[in-house]
């Protein structure tokens, strides 16, 4: 394993902040491919940090028992918003901006735009294929899942099928993925998936050792690992959703949201969520109730909800289900 | 838990088919002097409008926002920090959203249609900055409007501010598009920003002399008359990037200022310098690399490795536009 500085700068003290990159190089002169994996553009999305961890564990050990089966190079970035990491914050502390809102500005703009220019040059530069991966915000818990806009689908989707997620949703381009990481990637011609598992600020265990499995199985499926001990356990097929597949059940009014469901259950038209209340004066303000069918792939975690807030995202077991 | 969100609008209006100026404050919960201006704006607007200031009137209607995101205001912060979220990147927001969505697209639908609108904004964060405009890709109807708002300020000249008549390109970039401002572009309203100042601080006076750009922008578009009086077109200075020299820390440290904005510098007038936390020993001194205008410095002291300190404004391809009539 080698260990590189991509971006490196001194803070007012005069400590050095660095963003790694691990790499595990091909046992032959030249790649077959080169396959990327980064964690941590928000600081505070912790399950793809963890999950970078058990992948170097797993990478070093087969570099040192089977280096033969590193026919493709892999890299990986543990923690590419180092300071932010550090805070436990979604956001580049002290400069208070998004990286994941930053990506193809101009050098110059600023010290986090010109990090976020070097760590996409480095990037496009070792990658024939990256994996970005996130959690979710701290209002939301999601299970494992790959997001892909619509533009990218035919070229992504056969990669998505490796990764052993629960759901792959397909959603239409808008604005604000412009000036991310992974599409920004992708309009370089670097296939990239943008995964999301879990909560911030928390480690879910089974679903990054799920993701580690779909990470081992993309990279043989890749030819970048060909190793003798590779996990023969089946890969999950996952539920492929268009747009239309999805349906959101929004907060009608704002308080306490008190689920009655948990990740991956399955709902019926009219099985009961959860409830807000009013906890100020004891009273129920709204009981919410699915107006779907199909299986909840995203769940309320913080009570706190304003009006429209959302509660639940439910993969539909078909079209005429919303 | 009950509380209100309320995003409040002061509006003059004479007439119904007449032409609209919205004005935007407090996007950021830190841009305070945006707040500051639209209340001496509201306090001008309704002394005309009770007869208190003989010969003007409300001619158009007016509407003014003075703090939009109210949440970072009441806590003193700059972003919206229930969702994290840089107000002014969530543009054009969406009705059936989270709540800051939903303000958002509010804000945009009570001022997407105006003919004309300011946003009011800051300088960059931890910098301090010369009052002056900002324009995207600016056409001839923005220019001229740019030249209305435009104009000395009573009290600045050359030891304060230079005037209202610095006129910024801006430059988009992929984020760009979910700002407000871009969102007006797009739906061909007549829009300006004024930035400057500092955030998280307020310069009345500098404010005070800005109320009367403003005054005089709105006589121009026709949103307020006057019986004698008429809007007088002032000298604007456009720079493009090209024309802006960004000047960086190439180590970290205390950045201990020299020059002041606003400043006419010539090539080597040092900026300031940079000190060893530990040592206090001087590091590195910055110096202006051409002839130019002090538009940006840093204000905050602590600056990391690579960090822009100050920002000049140099005469490349410098265009003149005199206020002929």
């Amino acid at each position: 394993m080698r260990t590189r500085s991509v971006v490196a700068y001194k803070g007012p003290s005069g400590a050095s902040v660095e963003i790694v990159k691990q790499t595990f190089s091909s046992a032959r002169p030249k790649p077959a491919r080169r396959v990327s994996f980064l964690a941590g553009l928000h600081g505070d999305e912790l399950e793809g940090v963890y999950l970078c961890f058990l992948l170097v564990q797993y990478l070093r050990r087969l570099k040192e028992t089977e280096p033969g089966a590193f026919l493709g190079e892999v890299n990986v970035y543990p923690a590419v918003n180092p300071q932010a990491l550090c805070h436990g914050s979604r956001l580049w502390p002290f400069f208070s901006v998004d990286m994941n809102r930053l990506m193809g500005e101009p050098a110059g703009n600023s010290l986090p735009a010109g990090a976020c220019r070097e760590l996409l040059a480095d990037l496009k530069g070792c990658s024939d294929l990256a994996v970005d991966l996130h959690s979710s915000n701290q209002h939301l818990a999601e299970l494992p899942q790959i997001r892909i806009v619509k533009d990218f689908e035919k070229k992504l989707l056969p990669l998505a099928l490796q990764c052993n997620v629960d759901v792959i949703w397909v959603h239409p381009m808008a604005g604000v993925f412009e000036s991310t990481l992974g599409y920004n990637l992708n309009r370089a011609k670097v296939p990239t998936l943008v995964m999301e598992l879990g909560i911030c600020l928390r480690i879910h265990r089974d679903f990054c050792s799920q993701i580690l499995d779909g990470a081992i199985h993309l990279l043989h499926h890749a030819g970048v690992l060909n190793s003798s001990r590779r996990p023969r356990g089946e890969i999950k097929m996952p539920l492929v959703l268009k747009a239309d597949q999805v349906g959101l059940v929004q907060a009608k009014r704002a308080g306490l949201f008190a689920g009655r469901v948990k990740l991956g259950d399955r709902v019926g038209k009219g099985d009961k969520i959860g409830d807000v209340v009013d906890p100020v004066r004891g009273e129920t303000l709204e009981e919410v109730v699915s107006p779907f069918k199909g299986t909840i792939f995203t769940l309320r975690e913080l009570p706190l909800i304003y009006e429209g807030a959302p509660l639940v995202r439910v993969a539909l077991d078909g079209p005429d289900e919303r | 838990m009950g509380e209100a969100v309320s995003l409040y609008k002061n509006v003059w209006e004479k007439g119904h088919f007449v032409d609209t100026l919205s004005i935007v404050a407090g996007l950021h919960g830190d841009h305070l002097n945006g707040l500051h201006l639209v209340s001496l704006l509201s306090r001008f607007l309704q002394d005309v409008e009770d007869g208190r200031l003989p010969g003007f009137r409300i001619a158009g209607k007016i509407q003014l926002f003075p703090m939009v995101n109210i949440q970072a205001v009441m806590e003193g912060e700059r972003l919206w920090s229930f969702d994290n979220l840089d107000l002014d990147l969530a543009f054009p927001g969406s009705s059936c959203g989270e709540l800051a969505d939903r303000l958002c697209n509010v804000l945009y639908k009570h001022t997407a249609d105006s003919n004309y609108a300011l946003l009011l904004d800051a300088s960059e964060k931890r910098c301090v900055s010369i009052p002056h405009i900002q324009l995207l890709q600016p056409d001839r109807s923005l220019r001229r409007a740019a030249r209305y708002l435009a104009g000395e300020i009573p009290g600045g000249g050359p030891d304060r501010f230079p005037g209202l008549g610095i006129v910024r390109e801006l430059q988009p970039t992929p984020a760009f598009q979910l700002r407000l401002y871009n969102q007006w572009i797009e739906n061909n309203v007549c829009a300006l920003v004024l930035a400057g100042g500092r955030s998280a601080g307020i310069d009345p006076e500098t404010n005070g002399a800005l109320l009367a750009n403003v005054v005089n922008f709105m006589l121009a578009v026709g949103v307020l008359a006057h019986a004698t009086r008429k809007a007088e077109k002032g000298e604007a200075r456009f720079y493009s990037l090209e024309n802006e020299r960004r000047v960086s820390a190439s180590h970290p440290g205390l950045f201990l200022p020299e020059a002041r904005v606003g400043e006419s510098l010539r090539q080597g007038r040092k900026l300031g310098e940079l000190r060893d936390i530990y040592s206090g020993e001087t590091l590195e001194e910055l110096f202006a690399p051409q002839d130019g205008l002090l538009l940006t410095l840093r204000d905050y002291p602590l600056v990391y490795q690579n960090e822009t300190v100050a920002t000049l404004l140099v005469e490349k391809e410098r265009r003149w536009y005199w206020p002929f009539s």
